[in-house]
C-alpha cells in the first residue's frame, strides 16, 4: 500500500466497517423485503385478484385512483386531518407525561407502570373496553363531561364524533411514546442540570436550554414514526367496525381511514392491483412528508455525537 | 431560598400526584372493566345498565330442570318461588322445596332472584378449553427469539449508521425508513409466497427469523440514542486500543441501557401480541400462540365474552410484570450517564 | 471487497435455506390423500367449535385408509386474507366448510359445479327442503349441498308484553292482521320514555326513550326491500342495471326511516352505541320488545334467557302482502385451485349423511336442511329452552328468500355490499333524513359498480 492512498482506505475502511455492521439488514433487505416491494409496484400496474396471475397491464390503477374515485380522496381527506391533531397531540402527551414521571414522585415504578398498561392491551378486549369509555350514556367520558354541565356526544356511533374519538383513543396508549422519551431523559446526564443550577438557570430555562434541545432526536424520532404510523392507521378501526354486518370504516363512512379503504380493496373486493397502487401513492406522500422532516431537522435536532465530514 | 424550594418541589409534586391520579383512573378503568367481565356469568356479560358487579339470576334444579327463581308476591306475603311454565302472562310458580305446592300468578308481578357470584372459574375454563400450554410454549419461543434477533440486529445496524460514514450511508438509511412507509397489506402475498417456497408454512420461522433482520422502527430509534452519545469517547475508546466492536461493547452499550431496555420491551411486546402473522404463517392448532389463540374466544356466532376478558385479563399480566421489574434498568441508566457524561 | 465480505453470509443463509427446505416432508406414492378443510366463512372457529371439528376429523381417519382429513380455522374478520394467500401460495384447501351464500359469492369463480358428482352419484335429494337446494343454484352452477339454514323469525320479550298488557303476535302464518304496520301499532305501546309515558301518549319524550318496542332487522340491508315487495338484487335479472332508489329498496329504507324518527319505535344506531354496548342484539338488554332475526342468533339464547321470558312469533306481512323470512344457508364448496375434489366430494358426501348433519348443525346453529331431521331439532331445542316454539322456525322455511336470496352474487359483490350498508348507516345513524337522496346516491355508486364489472368482463 501506498502512503498517499492512505487518507482515501481510512476513508474506505470506515465505510467499510459500517457495511459489516448494516449488514443484517442489507441481507433481509435484499432476501425478504425488496422483492415482494417490487412484486406490490408491479401488481399496481395490473389487475391482479391474487388468485389469478396478474393482467391487462397499464396505468389503469392510478388513473380511477386519481381522476374516479371520491373514496380516495374521502379516506385520505380523513387520514390526514387524523394525523395533524393526533400526531402533535401524542408528542406533546407522551412528552408531558415522560416529563413528569421523570420528577420525583413518590411510587415512580408504580405510576410508570399503570401509564404503560394501555400499550399492553391489544385487539378485541381493547375494542370492547372502549365501547364502555365512549358509552354516551354509562361511559366514564360523558359522565366526565357532565361535570362540567356539557351533553357529551355520541362518539364512536356518531359520524361526526367517530373521529375524534378515535384521537382520543389514541392518547389513551400514549405510554408507548413516553417509555420512548423517558429512556431520552434518563439519558441526559444529571451533570448538565447542576452545572446550569450554579450558572443561576431558572426551571424554565434549564427545560428549553437542556431537556429539549438534548430530547431533539427523541421527539424527531417520534415526529417521524407518527408520521409512518399514522398514515396506516388501520388495526383500531378494523376491529371496531368490522362486524358481521354493516360496513367497514362506518358508521356512515366516517372512519374510513385510508389504509381501511386499502385493505378493503385488496382482501374484500379483490383488487389487488389497485390496493397496490394505493399503497405506492401513501409511499410518495409519507416518504415526501418524512424527507421534508428531515430537511428541517438540521435546524432543531441537535446530535451530541453528530459525524461532520471532514 | 432554601426553604422556599423545598415548599416549591413539594407543591410540583402533589400537582404530579394528582395530575397522575386523575390519568390514573381514566388508564384503568377500562382495565378494571376487563376482570370484571372475566368474572361474569357467561350469560350476563352485558347488561342493560352495564354493571360493575358480577350478578347471577338463580336458578333452582327441580326434576332436573332449571327453573328461575321469582320473589312473587302471595297471599299478601313476598315468596320465592320458581317458575315452572308460563302461558300467556300468567305463569305457574312452584315452592322449590315442595314442587306439590303451586300458584297461577301474573309473571309480571314478579322479579327474578339475584346474587353476587364471582366466576373464578372463568380463569380455569379459558385456560382449559383450548390447548393452553401449546399456545404459552410456543409464544414463548417466538417472543425469546424474536427478541434476541431484534435487539442483537438492530444494535448493530444502528451503530453502523450512526458512527460510520459513507456516501451511499444517507440513502441506506432512507430506504431502510422506506421499507416501514409502504402498508404491509400489498407486501403480504408475496412474502407469503417467498416463505412458502423455502417450505416455512405452518413453523415458526416466519416469525422468528425476520427478526434477525433488524427493522427500520427499532434501528431508527437505537440509531438516535446513540447519535446524542459525544464522539469523544470513542476516541478515547480507540486510543485503548479498542476496535469497532470494542467501541460498541465498551463504550456505546453501556450508555445505552435505557433505550436498549426499550427496544427490549417493544419487541417482546410486539411477538406476545402479534396475531396477524402467527394467523397467516401457521395452521396446525399445536403450533399457534396465545395471541392467535384469544381471538377464537371472540370468533362470530360465539357468546364467550367473560372467557375472552379472562383469556385477555392474563395475557396483559406477563407484560405488565416484566415492565414493572424493567424499571430498574430506567434508573440504573441515570447512574451510568451520569458518570460518563 | 464488500462483496467478498458478504459472499460468505449468502453462502450461510443459503445452506440454511436449503436445510430448512429439505425438511419438508415429501409426499409418498401410496399414502393416503389429505383432504384440508377450511373453516372461517362463518361459524366454526371458536373453542368448542374448533374441539368438536377436530373430533369429528378423528373419527373420519380413524375409519377411512384413503383419505384423510384435517380441519384449519381461520377468524372470520381475517377469511378471506388468510384464504387468499392460501390460494396464491398454492396450499389451496379442499373444502371450505360451513360457507354461506356471501362467502360463495365473496370467491364466486373459485368454486367448481358440484352438479356432475350428484348426477354421477345419483345423489338423493329429496329429502332436502326444495328452496333450500335453490339457495346453492347460481346462474346454472351448483356450488354445494345445502347442510343447514337459518330462517328469520321475530323474537319477543313476554314480559315487556305482559308489561304492556299487549298480546303477543300470532305464531302460525297465514293471519292477515300481523303486519308490518300492526307491528308499528303494538311497538309503539311498548315504547317507553323514562317517565313511563308510551309512544302514543302526547307526554312521551322522543329525546329520552328507555324502552324500544322494535330492535330493527339484524340481517344486511338487502333483507328488507324483498318485505316490500322489492328485488333483494337491487338490480335488472342480467346485472347490468341497478334498481335501488325505486319500490322496495326505498319504501324499506323509508320504513327503517321511519321507525326511528316517526314513530321512535326503534333506536338509532346512535342510540344502540350508547345503550347497548357489547351486545350484539338490543334484545339481549330486555329493553326491547320485539326484533327478527335468523335462527343463527341461537348462541345469543342464553343472553336472552337473562333478558327475560321470550319466545318467537311469524313475520309479520308487509304493505303489499309479502311474507319474508330472509334466509342464510350454510354449505360446503370445493375450491377449483383443490388439487383432490374428487376426495374432497367423498368428505363433502360424509359429512353431509343425516346422522353427521344433526350433529354440525348442534355445532353452528344452524337447521339442518333434510325435513325428517326437524322434529330432532325441535326436540333438542325445546329440552334447553322449553317456553319457547321452535315450529315457528321451521315453518318459516317455507317463507325464505331462496331466489334470489339476501346474499345472492352480483358483480362487484362487496362493493356493493359496502355500498349498501353504507346507505343504511346514514339512515340509522342520523347522518342523512332523506331517503331518497342517499337511495340516488347509492343507486349511482352501484351503478357505477356494475359498469365497472362488465367493463372489465366483456
Amino acid at each position: 500500500m501506498k502512503k498517499a492512498t492512505k487518507p482515501m482506505s481510512l476513508r474506505r475502511r470506515e465505510s467499510l466497517w459500517g457495511y459489516l455492521f448494516i449488514s443484517p439488514w442489507i441481507i433481509g433487505f435484499v432476501l425478504l423485503t425488496i422483492g415482494p416491494m417490487i412484486a406490490s409496484l408491479v401488481f399496481s400496474f395490473a389487475d391482479y385478484n391474487i388468485v389469478s396471475p396478474p393482467t391487462n397491464f397499464g396505468l389503469s390503477n392510478y388513473i380511477k385512483l386519481f381522476t374516479n374515485d371520491p373514496d380516495f380522496w374521502h379516506s385520505l381527506g380523513i387520514t390526514a386531518r387524523y394525523a395533524i391533531i393526533a400526531i402533535p397531540l401524542n408528542l406533546v402527551f407522551g412528552f408531558a407525561l415522560a416529563f413528569l414521571l421523570n420528577q420525583k414522585v413518590p411510587g415512580l415504578a408504580f405510576w410508570r407502570t399503570v401509564f404503560y398498561i394501555p400499550s399492553v392491551l391489544a385487539g378485541v378486549a381493547v375494542a370492547i373496553l372502549w365501547g364502555l369509555i365512549f358509552n354516551p350514556k354509562f361511559g366514564i367520558l360523558n359522565w366526565f363531561l357532565g361535570l362540567f354541565g356539557i351533553g357529551g356526544p355520541g362518539w364512536l356511533s356518531s359520524p361526526d364524533w367517530a373521529v375524534p374519538a378515535l384521537i382520543l383513543m389514541s392518547l389513551w396508549s400514549v405510554g408507548g411514546g413516553m417509555i420512548i422519551y423517558l429512556s431520552g431523559l434518563q439519558s441526559i446526564p444529571t451533570t448538565l442540570y447542576e452545572a446550569a443550577q450554579l450558572d443561576g438557570a431558572n426551571s424554565w430555562q434549564q427545560f428549553f436550554r437542556i431537556t429539549v434541545p438534548l430530547m431533539s432526536p427523541v421527539i424527531f424520532y417520534n415526529l417521524i414514526v407518527g408520521i409512518i404510523g399514522t398514515f396506516q392507521y388501520f388495526t383500531e378501526v378494523y376491529v371496531l367496525t368490522s362486524g358481521l354486518t354493516g360496513g367497514v370504516g362506518g358508521p356512515a363512512k366516517s372512519t374510513l381511514f385510508y389504509n381501511v379503504y386499502l385493505y378493503s380493496n385488496a382482501f374484500r373486493y379483490m383488487n389487488m392491483g389497485y390496493a397496490s397502487a394505493l399503497a405506492w401513492v401513501l409511499f410518495i406522500i409519507v416518504l415526501l412528508l418524512t424527507l421534508l422532516v428531515f430537511r428541517s431537522s438540521a435546524t432543531w435536532v441537535y446530535y451530541e455525537g453528530e459525524l461532520h465530514n471532514k | 431560598m432554601r426553604p422556599s424550594k423545598k415548599i416549591n418541589a413539594r407543591i410540583v409534586q402533589i400537582i404530579s400526584t394528582i395530575l397522575l391520579s386523575i390519568g390514573m383512573l381514566v388508564v384503568l378503568t377500562p382495565l378494571a372493566w376487563m376482570v370484571v367481565s372475566a368474572l361474569k356469568p357467561r350469560d350476563a356479560v352485558n347488561t342493560f345498565p352495564p354493571q360493575w358487579i358480577p350478578i347471577d339470576q338463580v336458578q333452582v334444579l327441580i326434576n332436573g330442570q332449571e327453573y328461575f327463581l321469582y320473589n312473587i308476591q302471595v297471599n299478601g306475603e313476598i315468596r320465592q318461588l320458581a317458575l315452572v311454565d308460563k302461558q300467556a302472562a300468567m305463569g305457574t310458580f312452584v315452592n322449590p322445596q315442595d314442587p306439590s305446592e303451586s300458584y297461577d300468578l301474573p309473571v309480571a308481578s314478579g322479579e327474578r332472584v339475584t346474587q353476587v357470584k364471582l366466576h373464578w372459574e372463568n380463569f380455569l375454563l379459558a385456560v382449559t378449553k383450548v390447548p393452553f400450554g401449546h399456545y404459552l410454549l410456543n409464544t414463548l419461543i417466538v417472543v425469546f427469539f424474536g427478541t434476541i434477533g431484534t435487539v442483537v440486529s438492530c444494535t448493530l445496524v444502528a451503530y453502523g449508521f450512526a458512527r460510520f460514514r459513507s456516501k451511499a450511508m444517507p440513502i441506506l438509511f432512507l430506504l431502510l425508513l422506506s421499507t416501514i412507509m409502504l402498508p404491509p397489506q400489498v407486501t403480504l402475498i408475496p412474502t407469503f409466497i417467498v416463505f412458502r417456497k423455502i417450505g416455512w408454512y405452518d413453523t415458526l420461522l416466519p416469525l422468528i427469523v425476520p427478526a434477525f433482520f433488524a427493522n427500520a422502527w427499532d434501528v431508527f430509534l437505537l440509531r438516535q440514542f446513540f447519535m446524542t452519545l459525544p464522539t469523544e469517547l470513542d476516541d478515547a475508546g480507540r486510543i485503548d486500543g479498542c476496535g469497532p466492536f470494542g467501541i460498541l461493547w465498551h463504550i456505546i452499550i453501556p450508555q445505552s441501557y435505557p433505550v436498549l431496555a426499550t427496544v427490549t420491551i417493544f419487541s417482546v411486546l410486539y411477538a406476545w401480541n402479534d396475531f396477524y402473522a402467527p394467523l397467516i404463517y401457521l395452521q396446525n392448532q399445536d403450533h399457534w400462540t396465545l395471541a392467535l389463540g384469544l381471538q377464537s374466544f371472540n370468533a362470530v356466532y360465539t357468546n364467550l365474552g367473560n372467557l375472552l376478558m379472562a383469556a385477555s385479563t392474563l395475557m396483559v399480566i406477563p407484560p405488565i410484570l416484566m415492565f414493572f421489574f424493567a424499571q430498574k434498568l430506567f434508573i440504573q441508566g441515570v447512574v451510568i450517564s451520569g458518570i460518563k457524561g | 471487497m464488500l462483496r467478498k465480505r458478504l459472499y460468505p453470509i449468502f453462502a450461510l443463509l443459503m445452506v440454511g435455506v436449503l436445510l430448512f427446505s429439505a425438511c419438508t416432508p415429501k409426499t409418498g406414492g401410496n399414502a393416503p390423500v389429505k383432504i384440508t378443510i377450511f373453516v372461517g366463512f362463518g361459524a366454526g372457529s371458536d373453542p368448542d367449535s374448533m374441539e368438536a371439528l377436530n373430533a369429528i376429523a378423528g373419527e373420519y381417519n380413524a375409519s377411512h385408509t384413503d383419505i384423510q382429513v384435517e380441519f384449519m380455522f381461520s377468524t372470520w374478520e381475517e377469511h378471506t386474507s388468510k384464504f387468499s394467500t392460501l390460494l396464491a401460495g398454492d396450499l389451496a384447501p379442499d373444502l371450505a366448510f360451513p360457507i354461506g351464500i356471501q362467502g360463495i359469492a365473496e370467491f364466486y369463480d373459485e368454486w367448481i359445479d358440484v352438479s356432475t358428482y350428484v348426477k354421477r352419484d345419483n345423489y338423493d335429494t329429496s329429502d332436502f327442503y326444495g328452496a333450500s337446494l335453490k339457495l346453492l343454484n347460481f346462474n346454472e352452477k351448483t356450488i354445494g349441498l345445502p347442510l343447514g339454514v337459518y330462517p328469520s323469525v321475530t323474537f319477543i320479550n313476554e314480559d315487556l308484553f305482559d308489561d304492556a298488557n299487549v298480546a303477543y303476535p300470532p305464531k302460525q302464518y297465514g293471519d292477515a292482521n300481523w303486519t308490518l304496520q300492526k307491528m308499528v301499532e303494538i311497538g309503539q305501546q311498548m315504547t317507553l320514555d323514562e317517565n313511563g309515558n308510551n309512544a302514543t301518549s302526547t307526554n312521551f319524550d322522543p329525546t329520552k326513550i328507555a324502552q324500544w318496542g322494535w330492535g330493527g332487522w339484524c340481517g344486511p340491508f338487502r333483507t328488507v326491500p324483498g318485505k316490500f315487495g322489492g328485488n333483494p338484487l337491487g338490480m335488472s335479472a342480467d346485472f347490468k342495471q341497478a334498481e335501488m332508489n325505486t319500490g322496495g329498496y326505498v319504501e324499506g329504507m323509508q320504513f327503517l326511516y321511519d321507525s326511528i324518527y316517526t314513530s321512535h319505535i326503534r333506536p338509532s344506531s346512535v342510540d344502540e352505541g350508547s345503550t347497548f354496548t357489547g351486545m350484539d342484539f338490543t334484545f339481549e338488554s330486555g329493553k326491547v320488545a320485539m326484533f327478527e332475526c335468523f335462527s343463527w342468533a341461537s348462541y345469543a339464547f342464553p343472553n336472552f334467557t337473562t333478558a327475560g321470558n321470550w319466545n318467537v312469533a311469524a313475520v309479520p306481512a308487509g304493505p303489499h302482502g309479502d311474507v319474508v323470512s330472509p334466509v342464510n344457508a350454510d354449505t360446503f364448496a370445493i375450491p377449483a385451485h383443490s388439487k383432490n375434489p374428487d376426495q374432497a366430494w367423498e368428505v363433502a358426501k360424509w359429512l353431509m349423511e343425516p346422522e353427521m348433519q344433526n350433529r354440525l348443525c348442534g355445532i353452528f346453529g344452524c337447521i339442518p336442511s333434510r325435513k325428517s331431521l326437524a322434529s330432532g331439532w325441535i326436540s333438542n331445542m325445546a329440552a334447553e329452552y322449553p317456553n319457547v316454539d321452535f315450529q315457528v322456525f321451521i315453518d318459516s322455511i317455507n317463507y325464505m328468500d331462496a331466489t334470489p336470496n339476501n346474499e345472492s352474487w352480483v358483480p362487484n359483490y362487496s362493493k356493493v355490499w359496502d355500498a349498501t350498508e353504507n346507505s343504511m348507516s346514514r339512515i340509522l345513524s342520523g347522518d342523512s333524513n332523506d331517503v331518497q337522496q342517499v337511495m340516488n346516491d347509492l343507486q349511482a355508486e352501484v351503478q357505477g359498480y356494475l359498469e365497472e364489472y362488465w367493463a372489465a368482463h366483456p
